[in-house]
C-alpha cells in the first residue's frame, strides 16, 4: 500500500474527526443537561447546511457567511423548540425513551419539510476557494512506476478544520471557565443539586437546548465546505455518528466527546484505506456495540450512567 | 389458561368479589375473541370479494409487528429500536430457503422464525443494558446485520437488486399466511397477559428489584418475552417475502418498519393486549387516506402523529381511555 | 419562438387533443395505462423528467385519435400515482392501479430498484409491463413473462460506450467504483467484463453504499492503483460530489467516465463537469430515421410547447419514456389487443423492425433491451458539449488525455 494513502487518511481523519467531535459535543449538551435523546440531531445539522446553501445560492457569497445568521437563528429556534416540546415530557413514565421517540417524530417532520422546501435531490454547493488545494509534501513513487504524488489538503477542508477547532476551543473555555458554563456542567453532574443553589433550571435547560441547536447548525455550515453538497436525507447517518461519538466518549463527558469524535474520524478514514469502502462503513457500529457491551462508561468516562 | 383455577378465591369474604373478577374476565375474553373473530372473517373475505389485498396485508403486518413489539416494549419496558433486524432476517432466510434450497415456502417461513429465535439468543446479552443504551445498541446491531447481508455473495442474497421469489410463491397464500400469523400473535398476547409469565413481566416492569425479591426470575422472564417477540417479527418478515415476492437490504431492514411497529403499538397503548390492534387500525386507515390525498405530506404527518402522541397521549388510545374511565378496564384486555 | 406563439400553440394543441379525445371517448372506451411517478424522494427528479416524455407521447397519440385495436381507434388515458421513491410502497400502488383504477397496461416506475418491485406485482396479476428506465440485467433473469424494456438498454451493455471510447483512445488500465444498487452495479460489472475481455487492465473494483459523501480515500485508492482512467458510477447527485472531490484532490486521470455528466443539472456545476466522458441518447447531433413516433426535433418542439415552464431541458429520461410510449403503441397495434401474452409476442416480433427517436429497437425473449446504445459526450470547456463516440456520429475529437486540473 502506498504511504500516500495513510497521509490522506490522517488528514481526512483530522477534518472529519473535528466535525464528529463538534456534532457529538452539541448532542452531549442535550443529553447531559436535559436527558433529551435527540434523535433529530442530524437534521438540526442539516438545517445549518441548507441555510448555508441558501445564502450561497442567493448571494454567491462563501457559505461561511451564513455562520452568524445560522448560530443566532438556531439558538432562538432551539429555545422555542425547548419550551414547545420538552417540559411536557416530564409527565411521561420514561422520559428518556419518550424524548427519543418524540425527537424521532420531529426528525421525520424536519426531513419532509426540508424536502418540501428544497426538493429531494442532492444539490452541489458549488463554491470554490482559490487555490483549490494546498500541497503539504511530496511522496516519491507514490503511485508506482516512478510517479510521484503530492499530499494535498483541499483549502475548503483546511478552512473548515481551523474554524472547527476554534469553535471547540471557545466551547471548552466557555464550559470550564465561565459561570454559565460551570452551571451547565453542574447540571450534567447533578440536576437536582444545582437547583438548591438557586439556579433556574428551566431557563438553564432552554439555553442549553438553544446552545446545542446553534452548535449543530454551525457544524452544518462547516460541513458544506467539507462535503460540498446538501442532501435532505443526509441527517440520519449524522445522528448515528453523533450517538456513536457520545457513547464512545462517555455520556455527558464534554472532553470525552471531543476525543471520541477525533478517534471515530480517524478510525473511519483508516478503515476506508484498509478495508473495502463498503465494509469500512460498518466499523463504527461495531465499535459502538463493543464499547457499550464491554466498557459502558465510555472510553474516557469515569461515571457510569447506563 | 392453566392459571384459571389459581385465582379461585380462598377467603370467604372475597367470594363475591372473586366471582365479579371472574365475570369481568369472561367479558374481557368474550370481547377479545369476538374482535379476533371479526378480524379473521373480515380479512379472510377480502380475496373472495377480489378486494385490494395490499391494504389489508399492510394492516395485518402492522398489527402483528405492533403486537410482537408489545411483548418486549409493553410487557418489559425495553424499546428495541432495531426490531427490524428480526424481520429482515426472516425475509432473507425465507427467500434463501425457497430460492436456493427449493424448500416449500410454508416450511421456509417457520425456518425464518427459528432463525429469529437464534438471533435473539445471540443478542440476549444486550438485555442487561437499559433505557437508551439498549435502544441504540439494538439499532446498531440491525445496521450491522444489514451491511453484513449486503456484503454477502450475490448468488446467495441477490446483491443490491435483492431477492425475487414472486414467481415461486403464491401471493394469496401469502395473504392467508399473514392472517394465520396475526391470529397466532393475538392469541399469544392474550395468553401471555393472563399467564404467570405475563404477571411476572408486569411486576418486573413496575419494579424489577421488588419482583426479584418476590422470587420472580427476572432474567429468564425477560428472555422469554424477547424470544417470543423476535419469533413473530421473523415470521412476519418471511410472510412479507412470500406475499410481495421482492425485497432487498433497504426494504427488509428499513428503520421505518421498527418505527411503525412502535408507533402503532403506542398509538393504541403499550402494555395492553388490544392496544396494538386498535392503533394499527386507526393509523393504517389514516395513512391510506393521507397517502391518496397529500402524498408529499405523508412522512410529515407520520412524524407529527408520533410527536403529538408522545406529548399528549403517551399511554395511547386505550391507555388514555382506561385512565379516564377506569371501568373500561373490565372490557379491554 | 416568442412566448405568445408558444402559448397559442400549446393552447391549440391542448384543445385539439381535448376535442379529439372527447369525440372518441364517447365512441370508444380508452386504453388505461397506469404507472407510478415519484413525487418525493431521491428518484423524484428523474421520474418526473420521464413522465413529461410520456405526456408528450400521450398528447401525440390522442391527437391522432388514439390507437387502433380491433378495427377501432381507442384513446389512451394515463393514471399516475405517487410511489415516494419507496420500494416497499411500489407493490401496493401497482395493485391499487390494477385493482381500483382498472388499468389495462402498466408502465414502469423510474429505475431498476423500483421496477424490480413493480414487475413482481404486474406478473402476479398477469399484466403487461412496459419498462422505460430499468436496466439491471437481473430483472430480466427472473423468468417474468410479460415485461418488455421498450428503450432502456440492459445495464451490462449500457455503460459500454464509455469504456469503448476509452479503449479507442488507448486507455490501458481503469479503476472502477460503483454505488451498490442494481443500476450502478450492473453498469460497473458490464464495463469490468468488457474491459477484461478487451485487454484493459482493471486495477481496482470497489463498491460503496447509499449515503456515502466522502470519496477522497476512494479517489486516492484509484490513483494508487495506477489506473489511467477512472469510472465511478452512481446517481447524478453523487457523481457531482465525486467530480468536485477529484478537482480538490488534484486527481488527474487521462479520462474520467461519469454517466450523468451531460445532464443539464450536471453541466450547471461548471468547471468540475469538464472533460468527463458522459453518456446520453438525446442530442441535436444524433438523429435516427424513425419508423414510428416523432423525430428528436419534433419531440423537442412539443416539449417546449407542452412544458414551457419546466425547470430543465428534456434529458435522456424524457427521451427514454417518450420512446417507450411509442414502442408500446406499436406493440398494441401489432398485437391488435391488450392481452399481455399477445402483446409480449408482438413485442418480440417487432424486435429489429422498429426505429424510434432513441434508436433501433431490439429485445431478447426475456424482454431485455439490447439495442439503443447511448453515445459518449464530452464537455470540452465552457459547456461546449460534443459527441466523441462512436466515430460514425462523433462531432469532435475527444480531448484526451484530459488536461491536468492545474492547467485548466
Amino acid at each position: 500500500m502506498s504511504s500516500i494513502l495513510l497521509y490522506n487518511a490522517l488528514i481526512g481523519g483530522l477534518v472529519f474527526g473535528a466535525i464528529y467531535a463538534l456534532i457529538g459535543a452539541s448532542l452531549n449538551v442535550m443529553m447531559g443537561v436535559l436527558r433529551v435523546v435527540n434523535f433529530a440531531h442530524g437534521e438540526f445539522v442539516l438545517i445549518g447546511s441548507f441555510l448555508a446553501y441558501s445564502v450561497f445560492s442567493l448571494t454567491g457569497l462563501n457559505p461561511l457567511a451564513a455562520l452568524p445568521v445560522v448560530a443566532i437563528a438556531m439558538f432562538f429556534g432551539g429555545v422555542a423548540a425547548y419550551y414547545l416540546l420538552i417540559p411536557r415530557l416530564r409527565y411521561s413514565d420514561d422520559a428518556e425513551t419518550s424524548s427519543f421517540l418524540l425527537m424521532f417524530g420531529v426528525s421525520l417532520m424536519l426531513v419532509s419539510s426540508i424536502t418540501w422546501i428544497y426538493g429531494a435531490d442532492i444539490r452541489p454547493v458549488n463554491f470554490s476557494f482559490d487555490p483549490v488545494n494546498i500541497a503539504l509534501l511530496t511522496v516519491e513513487d507514490a503511485y508506482g512506476k516512478g510517479r510521484d504524488g503530492k499530499v494535498l489538503v483541499p483549502t475548503a477542508r483546511l478552512v473548515a478544520l481551523v474554524i472547527n477547532l476554534a469553535i471547540i476551543a471557545a466551547m471548552t473555555w466557555f464550559i470550564y471557565r465561565t459561570l454559565p458554563g460551570k452551571a451547565l456542567r453542574g447540571a450534567i453532574m447533578n440536576r437536582d443539586a444545582i437547583q438548591v443553589v438557586g439556579i433556574d433550571i428551566d431557563r438553564l435547560s432552554a439555553n442549553a437546548f438553544g446552545l446545542a441547536a446553534a452548535l449543530a447548525g454551525v457544524t452544518g455550515v462547516i460541513l458544506t465546505l467539507v462535503i460540498p453538497s446538501v442532501d435532505p436525507n443526509g441527517g440520519a447517518p449524522l445522528t448515528l455518528f453523533a450517538f456513536i461519538v457520545i457513547v464512545l466518549g462517555g455520556l455527558g463527558h464534554p472532553i470525552g466527546a471531543l476525543l471520541a469524535g477525533m478517534l471515530f474520524g480517524m478510525v473511519e478514514q483508516f478503515s476506508n484505506v484498509l478495508l473495502p469502502q463498503s465494509a469500512a462503513q460498518m466499523v463504527g457500529f461495531v465499535m459502538l456495540v463493543a464499547v457499550v457491551m464491554f466498557k459502558p462508561e465510555g472510553l474516557f468516562g469515569r461515571k457510569v450512567m447506563r | 389458561m392453566a392459571d384459571l383455577s389459581q385465582t379461585a378465591p380462598t377467603a370467604t369474604g372475597a367470594l363475591g368479589r372473586g366471582s365479579d373478577i371472574k365475570r369481568q374476565r369472561r367479558i374481557r375474553r368474550a370481547i377479545w375473541y369476538a374482535l379476533i373473530l371479526a378480524i379473521v372473517i373480515w380479512c379472510a373475505m377480502v380475496p373472495v370479494r377480489d378486494g385490494n389485498l395490499s391494504i389489508y396485508f399492510a394492516f395485518m403486518l402492522g398489527a402483528t409487528m405492533a403486537t410482537g413489539l408489545n411483548f418486549v416494549a409493553g410487557f418489559t419496558g425495553y424499546m428495541p429500536f432495531g426490531y427490524v433486524a428480526f424481520y429482515g432476517l426472516g425475509s432473507y432466510v425465507t427467500g434463501i430457503a425457497v430460492k436456493l434450497l427449493g424448500i416449500p415456502v410454508y416450511l421456509a417461513v417457520p425456518m425464518g422464525g427459528c432463525a429469529g429465535i437464534l438471533l435473539a439468543l445471540a443478542f440476549a446479552p444486550t438485555l442487561r443494558l437499559s433505557g437508551i443504551y439498549f435502544a441504540i445498541v439494538s439499532l446498531s446491531l440491525a445496521i450491522i446485520l444489514q451491511r453484513s447481508i449486503a456484503l454477502m455473495p450475490e448468488e446467495i442474497t441477490g446483491g443490491s437488486l435483492g431477492m425475487n421469489i414472486g414467481v415461486l410463491t403464491d401471493r394469496i397464500q401469502g395473504y392467508y399466511a399473514m392472517l394465520v400469523v396475526l391470529v397466532m400473535a393475538l392469541l399469544t398476547a392474550s395468553w401471555l397477559a393472563e399467564s404467570r409469565l405475563g404477571r411476572s413481566l408486569k411486576a418486573i416492569r413496575e419494579d424489577a428489584e421488588a419482583a426479584d425479591a418476590m422470587g420472580v426470575n427476572v432474567v429468564r422472564s425477560r428472555l422469554y418475552a424477547w424470544l417470543v417477540s423476535a419469533f413473530f417479527a421473523s415470521l412476519v418478515g418471511g410472510v412479507q417475502a412470500w406475499f410481495t415476492g421482492a425485497f432487498d437490504t433497504f426494504t427488509a431492514f428499513d428503520v421505518l418498519v421498527t418505527a411503525k411497529a412502535i408507533i402503532y403499538a403506542m398509538a393504541g397503548g403499550l402494555g395492553t393486549v388490544i392496544g396494538p390492534v386498535v392503533g394499527t387500525v386507526v393509523l393504517v386507515w389514516a395513512d391510506e387516506l393521507v397517502w391518496r390525498a397529500f402524498p408529499e405530506l405523508n412522512s410529515f404527518l407520520l412524524g407529527l402523529v408520533i410527536a403529538l402522541l408522545i406529548l399528549f397521549a403517551p399511554r395511547g388510545i386505550i391507555g388514555t381511555l382506561i385512565r379516564r374511565y377506569p371501568r373500561l378496564r373490565n372490557y379491554f384486555m | 419562438m416568442s412566448i405568445l406563439r408558444k402559448a397559442t400553440l400549446a393552447l391549440a394543441m391542448v384543445s385539439i387533443g381535448a376535442l379529439a379525445s372527447a369525440d372518441i371517448t364517447m365512441a370508444q372506451e380508452p386504453i388505461k395505462i397506469g404507472m407510478t411517478v415519484s413525487q418525493t424522494g431521491r428518484f423524484a427528479l428523474a421520474a418526473q423528467s420521464g413522465e413529461r416524455g410520456l405526456q408528450i407521447w400521450l398528447d401525440d397519440v390522442n391527437a391522432r385519435g388514439g390507437i387502433e385495436v380491433g378495427g377501432e381507434k381507442r384513446p389512451v388515458e394515463l393514471v399516475a400515482l405517487d410511489d415516494r421513491s419507496d420500494k416497499a410502497l411500489v407493490p401496493r400502488v401497482y395493485e391499487t392501479l390494477i385493482k381500483e383504477e382498472g388499468v389495462d397496461i402498466l408502465f414502469g416506475p423510474f429505475g431498476s430498484t423500483l421496477t424490480g418491485a413493480a414487475a413482481n406485482t404486474t406478473e402476479q396479476f398477469d399484466k403487461f409491463l412496459m419498462i422505460w428506465s430499468a436496466s439491471a440485467d437481473s430483472i430480466y433473469a427472473q423468468g417474468y413473462r410479460n415485461v418488455v424494456s421498450g428503450t432502456q438498454l440492459a445495464a451490462s451493455l449500457l455503460g459500454l460506450p464509455t469504456i469503448k471510447a476509452m479503449h479507442a483512445n488507448g486507455v490501458k488500465s481503469v479503476a472502477i467504483a460503483y454505488l451498490d444498487e442494481p443500476f450502478p452495479a450492473g453498469i460497473a460489472k458490464g464495463q469490468q467484463a468488457w474491459a477484461e475481455a478487451n485487454g484493459i487492465e482493471v486495477t481496482m473494483v470497489e463498491s460503496f453504499s447509499t449515503g456515502t459523501k466522502d470519496y477522497s480515500i476512494l479517489i486516492q485508492k484509484a490513483l494508487a492503483s495506477g489506473a489511467q482512467a477512472f469510472i465511478p458510477t452512481s446517481y447524478e447527485g453523487d457523481q457531482m460530489i465525486i467530480a468536485r472531490q477529484l478537482r480538490e484532490l488534484d486527481a488527474n486521470f487521462d479520462a474520467v467516465g461519469m454517466f450523468y455528466g451531460a445532464q443539464p443539472q450536471f453541466l450547471e456545476i461548471g468547471e468540475d463537469a469538464e472533460f468527463l466522458f458522459s453518456q446520453t441518447l438525446i442530442n441535436p447531433k444524433v438523429n435516427w430515421d424513425v419508423t414510428a413516433g416523432l423525430t428528436r426535433a419534433e419531440m423537442m418542439e412539443r416539449y417546449e410547447a407542452l412544458f414551457p415552464d419546466a425547470a430543465y431541458e428534456p434529458d435522456f429520461q424524457t427521451a427514454l419514456a417518450y420512446g417507450a410510449g411509442v414502442v408500446l403503441e406499436e406493440v398494441i397495434k401489432a398485437a391488435d389487443s391488450t392481452d399481455p401474452a399477445e402483446m409480449k409476442q408482438a413485442a418480440i416480433d417487432l424486435s429489429g423492425n422498429l426505429t424510434v427517436m432513441t434508436g433501433p429497437y431490439a429485445i431478447e425473449e426475456t424482454g431485455k433491451q439490447v439495442s439503443m446504445e447511448f453515445v459518449v459526450m464530452q464537455n470540452q470547456g465552457e459547456g461546449n458539449l460534443e459527441v466523441i463516440f462512436p466515430p460514425a456520429v462523433a462531432t469532435a475529437d475527444p480531448v484526451f488525455p484530459a488536461p491536468a486540473y492545474s492547467d485548466r
